[in-house]
């Protein structure tokens, strides 16, 4: 269950806010889930003399339909100036819901051979066996930092292994130690355009030609390197000054597209 | 705030940030370091043992060393960029909150090799092509198959001429009669005249 931050904050909401979370909390807590499903609701409120134009974000539960109740209780003792809308969020899903990994009967088998590991430490199996061994650990272990899964799901997906308990321990602890790295890896392995390495420019103006004297031309040579999957690629391009102005200027158009409301809230969410 | 320096742009927030990590360094260090950094822009490779010893009193990580190499290199390299002289460096440096005695050692640092610096800003300059070097022949042509008595001189020309990348160095051959040569001699004349009159 969470609550962001700026309720918190907020004078006329935190008292309330707190006694009513931790109301919850003692009710959802017996039963280990919350009850419902998620819900979108958004509605206008009134309220008192808050004029910033911005969204709160107030709270992520299902159900806070008592939020509504909180703000209209209290707006109604203040002169109403300004409205503004409360969106209630879905809770973020990987707290809900649960994430097992399956793992089929062949990685089952493979797995097992982690079992045979003598008192002294040597395995006596076949190659082919350790080979298998190895890729089912690989496969576990990526599988799971790719899914980002739970510790408490990824203890239940390896107890379908019916293994030991110290083993899974084990595999958790692996698991939790190398899941950065895993992860940084798996990153790098997406399809790759290619991307700026190093501009060079140049500004030369033309006074003559064999054909016509005492002209101006002035033009500006660019040369674009670009690097795809360690491969240098080097494109030589020229422009005159005013063609690249409007390169400018649309260029900065899309750097400014990040500060629209919409591109805004879409990155507020992501985070 | 404007700074001449960075070509009266705004300095960039990482300069603003390393400039303290650089305090860190005692002035003499600093002066020293500069002297590697210098000698890497000028294309004589740096030391980077020598670096790590300078740094290595101020136990700099190894991501502090490479931050203050390249700060060093952002400063000296826009300094020579924009023609910058050393005394409006010193006192840009200082305002951005370098020390005094760091600051005068970067910019005598800096004084001494301003011209070799911007001489080979000016060499590593965007250019496409380069012509490394002309090579002629004049021959006289007897007789051919056409005509039996000829009696023409030509000329052949080869210009050696290296391209954008690094690896393509293509020769272009051409052989001219007597009037076109005379031609193309009469046009590069003027062409000389007019970079002459701009020199």
């Amino acid at each position: 269950m969470t609550c962001f931050p700026f309720a918190a904050k907020h004078p006329r909401i935190s008292n309330h806010l707190r006694c009513r979370q931790l109301a919850e909390l003692q009710r959802n807590s017996g039963t280990g889930r919350l009850k419902e499903g998620r819900q979108w609701k958004s509605c206008q409120v009134k309220t008192g003399t808050d004029t910033n134009p911005q969204p709160m974000f107030i709270y992520a539960s299902p159900n806070a339909s008592f939020i509504l109740n909180l703000f209209v209780s209290t707006a109604d003792e203040r002169p109403k100036k300004t409205l503004f809308r409360v969106w209630l969020l879905p809770v973020a899903p990987s707290k809900e819901k649960k994430m097992l990994l399956v793992l089929t009967d062949e990685h089952k088998e493979h797995l097992a051979f982690l079992l045979e590991v003598d008192s002294a430490g040597k395995l006596n199996v076949a190659v082919e066996t350790v080979q298998h061994g190895v890729e089912g650990i690989m496969y576990l272990l990526t599988e799971s930092s790719k899914l980002m899964i739970s510790e408490v799901d990824f203890q239940d997906s390896v107890l379908v292994l019916g293994f030991p308990e110290e083993l899974n321990k084990l595999l958790l602890q692996l698991y939790l130690d190398n899941q950065k790295e895993i992860r940084n890896i798996l990153s790098e392995l997406g399809p790759n355009l290619p991307h700026y390495h190093n501009l060079e420019w140049r500004l030369d103006v033309q006074l003559a030609s064999r054909a016509l004297r005492q002209q101006i031309k002035p033009a500006v040579t660019f040369k674009l390197h670009l690097e795809q999957n360690g491969e240098e690629s080097a494109n030589v391009l020229q422009t005159d000054p005013a063609t690249l102005l409007h390169l400018i200027q649309q260029l900065e158009q899309a750097l400014g597209e990040m500060k629209t409301t919409h591109c805004r809230r879409v990155v507020r969410n992501i985070k | 705030m404007r700074f001449r320096f960075c070509g009266d742009l705004d300095c960039p927030d990482w300069v603003l940030a390393e400039i303290s990590t650089l305090a860190k360094l005692s002035s003499v260090k600093m002066k020293l370091l500069c002297v590697q950094v210098l000698k890497d822009l000028l294309g004589e490779g740096i030391d980077y043992d020598k670096v790590t010893k300078l740094t290595s009193d101020a136990k700099f990580e190894s991501g502090d060393i490479k931050a203050s190499v390249a700060v060093l290199s952002f400063i000296l390299s826009s300094a020579g960029k924009h023609n910058v002289d050393s005394e409006s460096l010193s006192s840009e440096l200082q305002q951005l909150g370098l020390p005094k005695e760091h600051t005068t050692g970067l910019c005598k640092s800096y004084e001494d090799k301003q011209t070799v610096l911007q001489e080979k800003l000016r060499e590593s300059s965007l250019r496409l092509s380069r012509l490394e070097s002309v090579s002629w022949r004049v021959d006289y042509t007897l007789s051919s198959s056409e005509l039996r008595e000829v009696n023409e001189p030509t000329v052949l020309l080869r210009f050696q001429v290296n391209g954008p990348d690094p690896a393509s160095k293509e020769p272009i051959v051409a052989s001219l009669t007597a009037d076109k040569f005379r031609v193309l001699l009469t046009e590069l004349k003027q062409a000389q005249v007019m970079m002459n009159a701009l020199n």
